[in-house]
């Protein structure tokens, strides 16, 4: 079995997820970070077997949870779903095209982040964010409920994530593509004469 | 439908997320540290990077601005010697009369500095990560200022880094009060029509409180976590919500959270 392809994709996962964390990220000049993370799980689904988008799915929700303020591991969840969802699909969709790439990429992303931000609104207040002293519990309960802050800020990260997505799939497309064409083996290619596809000829 | 095995990978690790979600916050908060612990050489990998890029920045910066921006140096230093005897004064007449007066002893600030290492990957948390931990004597809920004002407070320990959570993130409230008049309220959330979460929410003021713009906003020392004085920023604007219950001002913050490198915290 060759390991290449879903090594690579765990190793690009893992630096993804710093990557998204650096402190000079995109984050300083857009005001919202860009989220690569699903687009490697769309990749994942399409191109590796169930247990490789797995792998992946719960490597970056396990990673992005490891650095950000959210409930740890409540961003496997979105990432292992879609994940699972486009494997189950994936005879059906023209993976080679990049606009069905990108089309992919930005739906996958706004699907991630709509249902990573509706199971904070679900757990965050039950899981709760740690002990905090009783003094500042009442300031606590005053400014706020544990969960992010919706309006007109989201939309602007929500438009930022979606264009992320959108640029982020088809290049990680091109980079696996270039991944596996320079590290993989190629099969190897089927002979042109098949002596059961020769037609036999009589006399005449 | 989802094929067997797809069905059940789903119901496995809906299980495990639901498992790990029910554990106690400070399980949770472990396996946090020991996950964010694996991208400890990333974070040691982009430090020396940058180290290097400073360094080569240095070595190809010419003599003549070197020598120029050392001379500026020299003469913000000694304007700064005279600005620290001047407050030391202060400071030694301001406990002599809080002796007569019988007023304790106020504590000294002890001041760890500290390079920011990350950033949260969530655009919705406001957050960052710092590169000390508990080794340097950090715990949780700790002040975090730069020179500017206050920046936020420590959230989670790790040995060798820290989590800060920072003005303006759902999970910082801070207790504010207006410098002038004293009237205090609550610092949340980014305000709407904000998308770099330079401006926050001043809520809970008093219906009386005379809010002008410019004002300066302090905290108030109430909440336990932050030691009053210190400048969160200064008010844009106000207006009554709840029906006049009380007066919310937006507040623009003093420190410029999207240029942060580095930080102090202050110990306890």
């Amino acid at each position: 079995m060759n390991w290449v392809h879903p090594i690579s994709l765990l190793l690009v996962t893992w630096v993804a997820s710093f990557l998204q964390a650096a402190p000079w990220s995109a984050r300083l000049g857009l005001g919202a970070q860009p989220d690569i993370l699903p687009a490697l799980v769309v990749y994942a689904a399409f191109n590796g077997s169930l247990s490789t988008t797995a792998g992946v799915a719960i490597m970056a929700g396990l990673s992005y949870d490891a650095l950000s303020s959210g409930p740890f591991g409540l961003t496997v969840l979105p990432l292992t779903i879609l994940g699972v969802l486009l494997h189950r699909r994936r005879d059906l969709v023209l993976r080679d095209s990049a606009w069905t790439q990108a089309s992919l990429g930005a739906v996958a992303t706004l699907a991630v982040t709509v249902l990573s931000l509706t199971l904070l609104w679900v757990f965050g207040p039950l899981v709760g964010t740690g002990p905090v002293p009783a003094v500042y519990q009442a300031d606590f309960r005053l400014g706020g409920d544990g969960g992010p802050d919706l309006g007109v800020r989201l939309l602007w990260q929500c438009v930022v994530l979606v264009t992320g997505g959108a640029l982020a799939t088809p290049v990680v497309f091109r980079f696996f593509g270039w991944i596996d064409s320079t590290f993989n083996y190629r099969p190897v290619a089927m002979a042109v004469n098949r002596s059961d596809r020769e037609i036999k000829r009589g006399r005449f | 439908m989802l094929r067997k095995p797809h069905f059940v990978l789903l119901l496995v690790v809906s299980l495990a997320v639901l498992i790990l979600l029910a554990l106690p916050a400070s399980v949770r908060s472990k396996l946090r540290l020991t996950a964010g612990g694996l991208f400890l050489p990333l974070f040691g990998l982009a430090g020396t990077a940058q180290a290097v890029g400073e360094r080569a920045g240095a070595a190809l910066t010419p003599r003549s601005v070197m020598a120029s921006r050392i001379l500026e140096l020299e003469e913000e230093c000694r304007t700064l010697r005279v600005a620290l005897m001047e407050s030391q004064l202060s400071e030694r007449e301001n406990d002599r009369l809080r002796q007569m007066v019988g007023f304790a002893g106020r504590n000294r600030w002890k001041l760890k500095p500290a390079r920011v290492i990350g950033r949260d990957p969530a655009s919705w948390w406001q957050a960052v990560h710092l590169d000390i931990g508990s080794q340097d004597g950090v715990i949780t809920n700790l002040a975090v200022l730069s020179p500017e004002g206050l920046v936020g407070r420590v959230a989670e320990v790790g040995p060798r880094t820290c989590r800060v959570v920072l003005v303006g993130d759902p999970n910082c409230p801070v207790s504010a009060a207006l410098a002038d008049t004293r009237d205090s309220g609550v610092v949340r959330g980014a305000s709407a029509g904000d998308f770099r979460g330079a401006v926050v929410d001043l809520s809970y003021l008093s219906r009386d409180a005379v809010v002008r713009p410019g004002q300066r906003v302090i905290t108030s020392g109430q909440g336990g976590i932050y030691p009053a004085g210190i400048t969160v920023g200064e008010v844009i604007d106000s207006r009554m919500v709840e029906a006049g219950i009380y007066v919310e001002a937006r507040v623009r913050l003093a420190v410029n959270l999207a240029g942060i490198d580095h930080l102090w915290v202050k110990l306890p």
